[in-house]
């Protein structure tokens, strides 16, 4: 997972309503994805931030060129169908803070309902925190395409944390580790045994970079 | 005959599903109808519906239909070889050949009275075997009719048609025995031992208890005791009879000889008699057979011997199989599996283990059911997800993490090493050693 720079420039009109929201302090309106007047614009500003990636496991969900400026008007967006969910980051906030643009990311379906749902969250890998880089807590390991916690310099509270928000964001989700193993193990085969370079494989990939970029590092040690 | 193709058009789910049921360009028998074909698919693709149509289209003949048959003739067609011909049969039995890639039927062709006659004639044997088979006792007393039949749908017909005949045989072999039995009594009680007659009578005797004559040792050994072995059981084939009900009986026994009713025995076991059975005493030759969900009840070591099993007891025969079991689907190439799936539009259609673009050749096929283990079964052919329980992948991330604390402290061989490498030995264990999701 690699850092967000959550830029919210796009969906302005969403941004003009939760800011006066914000500030009159006030709870915020029951969060509801079918009803929201600004659901389309958060998801389509959030996947043009992160790159049409699922901002935990980094599966692919849209081409974030649908989202680019050009197709913004007066801060909104049309409607449109995605293969990724919204996702409160802390689903604790959901009550009285749904609607806050810090808490949203966009992020794989499967790993939304089946895997995160409303697990308990520590922000050690909240993609969009200042400073965040993924290989400061994460190792990939090549064999079984998991990732492990990094654990150079930890103690073990801080690792069991980092263990702890790799199965709330379904990082090794089954699905997600299977996906990875099919298309990474061929191409670290390929590297591997001289087939294709690092970046002939790397412009082959659209999505899963991390744990490519990760996994390279381990080939070539 | 056996069937090389499936076509079906409009027809509820099914919009245009045409299913090529021969081996693949590259295979030996490349050109020639599959020896066995295994449906798979999610609930409500049609896999029980396509083996059912494929049963009644194979056995169609003239009369009367009912209507969903009338609402699919000329929309189902079933490609088989009549006589040397390519020919075409519908529901309602009318039978077609293509000519110039046009359907004439074989009436205007002037060969429609041969094959007429021939879908009115008994077809080649035809069983049918539902999810459910019917059976209520072992051992009835009267002898059903049937055995001159070609077509056996055990959805209305009850298993026990068959089975009564198998037990039939075995009493007339019995009292062929005890009749002989009761002729060297009387010989020896005549004190006439060292007469021709008796030689005969024991030599008689001898030739009929052996397994070539005696039809409860053919059924043991051909048929029951390879399952049978599996639970510590075995048919008694000694001549056991005490009173007149033992005449005509099957007794299972255990390794200790103790005899175990047929009530006792487990679902699984009953249901691979009664399907096995029919096979066993028919030996269809050039027949179809359907076997819809073979896998129900059967434990999983049962149902990796099922294929083989029923498929061993017939000869040049063709098995249509649906199943849910990816057990039972590690049975079949990869061309005799044919994956059911709903497209967008919601309509079944078939998904190919070959790259559309593709020659369909055996060189082409992705997929091949054998080389995978069961969890890869679950993922490649039967696109379950996430087919493991999802503690499991938490557990190896726990194990991995502990792995990559151990190689940081190898060497170091104080209690917390000596715990941590505890907890991973355990762990480990507990996963099986096997890591991999």
């Amino acid at each position: 997972m690699k850092a967000i720079n959550k830029n919210l420039s796009l969906a302005t009109a969403y941004k003009k309503w939760v800011d006066e929201l914000d500030a009159s302090n006030k709870p915020h309106p029951e969060y509801n994805s079918s009803g929201g007047k600004y659901y389309y614009d958060i998801i389509a500003n959030l996947l043009w931030v992160q790159n049409g990636l699922c901002a935990y496991t980094e599966m692919y969900l849209a081409d974030p060129e649908k989202f680019n400026p050009d197709k913004w008007k007066e801060g909104r967006f049309e409607p449109f169908k995605t293969l990724g969910q919204l996702d409160h980051y802390d689903s604790t906030l959901k009550k009285n803070k749904g609607w806050d643009w810090s808490n949203f990311f966009m992020i794989h379906s499967d790993v939304n309902m089946k895997q995160k749902r409303d697990r308990k969250v520590n922000y050690l890998l909240k993609p969009d925190k200042p400073g965040f880089l993924a290989a400061q807590h994460l190792q990939y390991d090549i064999d079984v395409h998991f990732f492990v916690p990094n654990i150079e310099g930890k103690n073990q509270e801080e690792i069991d944390f980092i263990r702890g928000e790799i199965d709330a964001l379904g990082l090794n989700f089954e699905p997600i580790v299977d996906y990875r193993k099919k298309r990474l193990a061929p191409l670290f085969n390929r590297i591997n045994f001289g087939r294709i370079t690092t970046e002939e494989a790397r412009n082959n990939l659209d999505c899963i970079p991390t744990a490519f970029e990760m996994g390279i590092l381990q080939i070539n040690k | 005959m056996k069937i090389s193709r499936l076509s079906i058009k409009d027809y509820h789910q099914f919009k245009t599903l045409d299913i090529d049921l021969t081996y693949p360009e590259g295979h030996a028998k490349a050109g020639q109808p599959l020896d066995k074909v295994c449906f798979i698919g999610q609930s409500g693709t049609g896999k029980t519906t396509l083996l059912k149509l494929l049963f009644e289209c194979t056995m169609s003949k003239n009369g009367q239909y009912p209507p969903y048959k009338l609402e699919l003739d000329h929309k189902l067609f079933i490609t088989h070889n009549l006589h040397g011909y390519e020919t075409l049969s519908t529901m309602s039995g009318h039978v077609h050949k293509k000519l110039n890639g046009k359907l004439v039927s074989a009436d205007d062709l002037g060969f429609g009275e041969e094959l007429n006659q021939f879908i009115n004639s008994p077809h080649p044997f035809l069983l049918f075997f539902p999810a459910e088979l019917k059976y209520q006792n072992f051992n009835l007393p009267q002898i059903a009719e049937g055995s001159t039949r070609k077509i056996y749908d055990f959805s209305d017909d009850d298993i026990q048609l068959i089975w009564n005949k198998i037990l039939n045989e075995i009493q007339i072999h019995q009292e062929k025995v005890l009749s002989i039995n009761h002729d060297i009594t009387k010989i020896v009680s005549n004190g006439n031992k060292d007469s021709e007659a008796l030689q005969q009578s024991i030599n008689e005797l001898k030739s009929l208890t052996s397994s070539e004559y005696s039809p409860i040792k053919q059924l043991a050994e051909k048929c029951l005791d390879p399952v049978l072995k599996k639970f510590k059981l075995k048919v008694n084939t000694d001549l056991d009879i005490k009173t007149k009900d033992d005449l005509g009986k099957i007794k299972i026994v255990d390794n200790h000889g103790s005899e175990i009713p047929f009530e006792s025995l487990s679902t699984g076991t009953k249901q691979v008699f009664f399907s096995a059975l029919p096979l066993y005493t028919v030996k269809p030759a050039n027949a179809i057979i359907f076997y819809d969900e073979p896998e129900r009840s059967l434990y999983p070591d049962l149902q990796k011997m099922i294929v083989e099993y029923y498929t061993s007891f017939t000869k040049n025969s063709q098995f249509f199989f649906a199943t849910h079991s990816p057990i039972i689907a590690s049975s079949f190439e990869p061309w005799e599996i044919v994956e059911l799936k709903f497209n967008d539009e919601g309509y079944v259609v078939q998904e190919l283990y070959y790259p559309v673009n593709e020659e369909r050749h055996v060189d082409n096929y992705t997929i091949i059911p054998q080389y995978l283990t069961y969890d890869s079964m679950l993922h490649r052919v039967f696109d379950v997800k996430a087919p493991n329980n999802e503690l499991r992948n938490i557990k190896i991330t726990e194990l991995l993490t502990l792995k990559a604390q151990l190689e940081k402290l190898k060497g170091k061989n104080d209690t917390h090493f000596n715990d941590l490498y505890n907890q991973y030995e355990d762990l480990a264990e507990k996963l099986s050693w096997d890591f991999k999701s």
